[in-house]
């Protein structure tokens, strides 16, 4: 009989834990530098997300397993990183100003932030932003990019361990049109 | 002339067969042992009398102790049968002699391991589904970060603010544009 307590009780330890752990988890990302907070925008603009990734370091840990044998590069890169996370904004029906609005809020954060800006290229439709943090001289631990064109808008954030160049290595090797052909997967899944 | 002898009566009155019988069963009086004793010398009638209810009454003991012993055995095989159908029934069907809450809990139980394994596996493929999904995301994600940064080759050299990066950083930045613009 006592065993049988001491095993529940065990049990209920164990699975109280885990929602605890996965909830420790969250913590520490979002008290990451490197985290960019989307909420408030996403909040904003629930109407215009066409697409959104939210991928946390454990999923991402369990497909570095899975794809350690068949993709060694590509689970190498994702084992080092803590959150990828992306949203892709539709503004067709409203005017442009309003993802311009957005994307000029999202740059001005970065900028008024620890967030280095690496690349800035504007034309008249369109205004990329990719931003870095990093600790060290080769080390980037956070990636974010904002991307505005016309009626659209994409912001991307990476946290972890990055490797630029096998990060746009690997990005060439997928052939994935977008985000939205995953959507369709996902939904049918 | 032949003379009529006189009529011997006879010895073994009712009285007289009591006596003897308890002198045969050893609950007689000592007046009646020692007549019995006696009159058996004297009288053959009471010494076959007194003969065939000893021998009744050794006949009995030996009967009766047959009995007590064939009663003992039959006991004892009693015994034996039932710890044997005992022995049998404590096999796979023992659970019908638990108590009635044990067997529900037990039903209860093995429907929820049931239950359980049907989640579990639902589970599995649910989390393969969502692997796959999440495989499928970062994938997409990547090729779409590497695709905006593809259409900023052609001015990240002269757009790219470095005046905060290192050296080997910048370095990492052009490596990284240069591979893209190898496999377009």
């Amino acid at each position: 009989m006592k065993v049988t307590k001491f095993a529940s009780l065990c049990l209920g330890i164990l699975l109280l834990s885990l929602p605890l752990g996965v909830s420790a988890q969250e913590d520490s990302l979002v008290n990451h530098p490197g985290y960019l907070n989307l909420d408030e925008i996403i909040d904003n603009n629930q109407n215009y997300i066409t697409s959104e990734v939210y991928l946390q370091n454990y999923i991402l840990k369990m497909i570095a397993k899975l794809t350690k044998r068949s993709e060694p590069d590509f689970s190498k890169m994702l084992s080092s990183i803590e959150l990828i996370r992306v949203i892709e904004m539709d503004f067709k029906d409203m005017q442009d100003a309003k993802s311009r609005n957005q994307a000029q809020k999202l740059v001005d954060y970065l900028n008024s932030n620890k967030w280095d800006t690496l690349v800035r290229s504007r034309d008249e439709h369109s205004n990329v932003n990719i931003c870095i943090q990093s600790d060290r001289e080769d080390h980037i631990y956070a990636l974010a990019i904002v991307n505005w064109e016309e009626d659209s808008l994409s912001v991307v954030n990476v946290v972890g361990d990055i490797d630029l160049e096998l990060l746009a290595r690997l990005g060439e090797q997928f052939d994935i049109d977008s985000l939205e052909d995953f959507d369709e997967v996902s939904d049918e899944g | 002339m032949k003379k009529n002898l006189p009529h011997k009566p006879n010895i073994l009155t009712p009285v007289m067969e009591e006596r003897i019988i308890n002198v045969a069963y050893g609950n007689a009086s000592l007046l009646d042992r020692l007549m019995v004793g006696y009159l058996r010398t004297r009288n053959p009638k009471v010494e076959q009398s007194l003969a065939s209810h000893q021998k009744i009454i050794q006949t009995s003991r030996e009967h009766w102790n047959k009995i007590r012993v064939s009663r003992g055995f039959e006991s004892r095989l009693l015994a034996i049968t039932e710890v044997e159908e005992e022995r049998q029934l404590s096999g796979f069907w023992d659970f019908l002699h638990w108590p009635k809450q044990w067997i529900q809990a037990g039903a209860v139980f093995c429907v929820f391991a049931v239950g359980l394994l049907i989640w579990n596996d639902s589970m599995q493929e649910a989390k393969q589904r969502e692997l796959e999904a999440a495989t499928l995301q970062a994938k997409a994600s990547l090729a779409m970060i590497s695709e905006i940064m593809n259409g900023t080759t052609q001015t990240v050299k002269q757009d790219v603010i470095m005046k905060h990066t290192s050296k080997p950083l910048q370095n990492s930045i052009l490596r990284g544009t240069q591979t893209i613009k190898e496999h377009i």
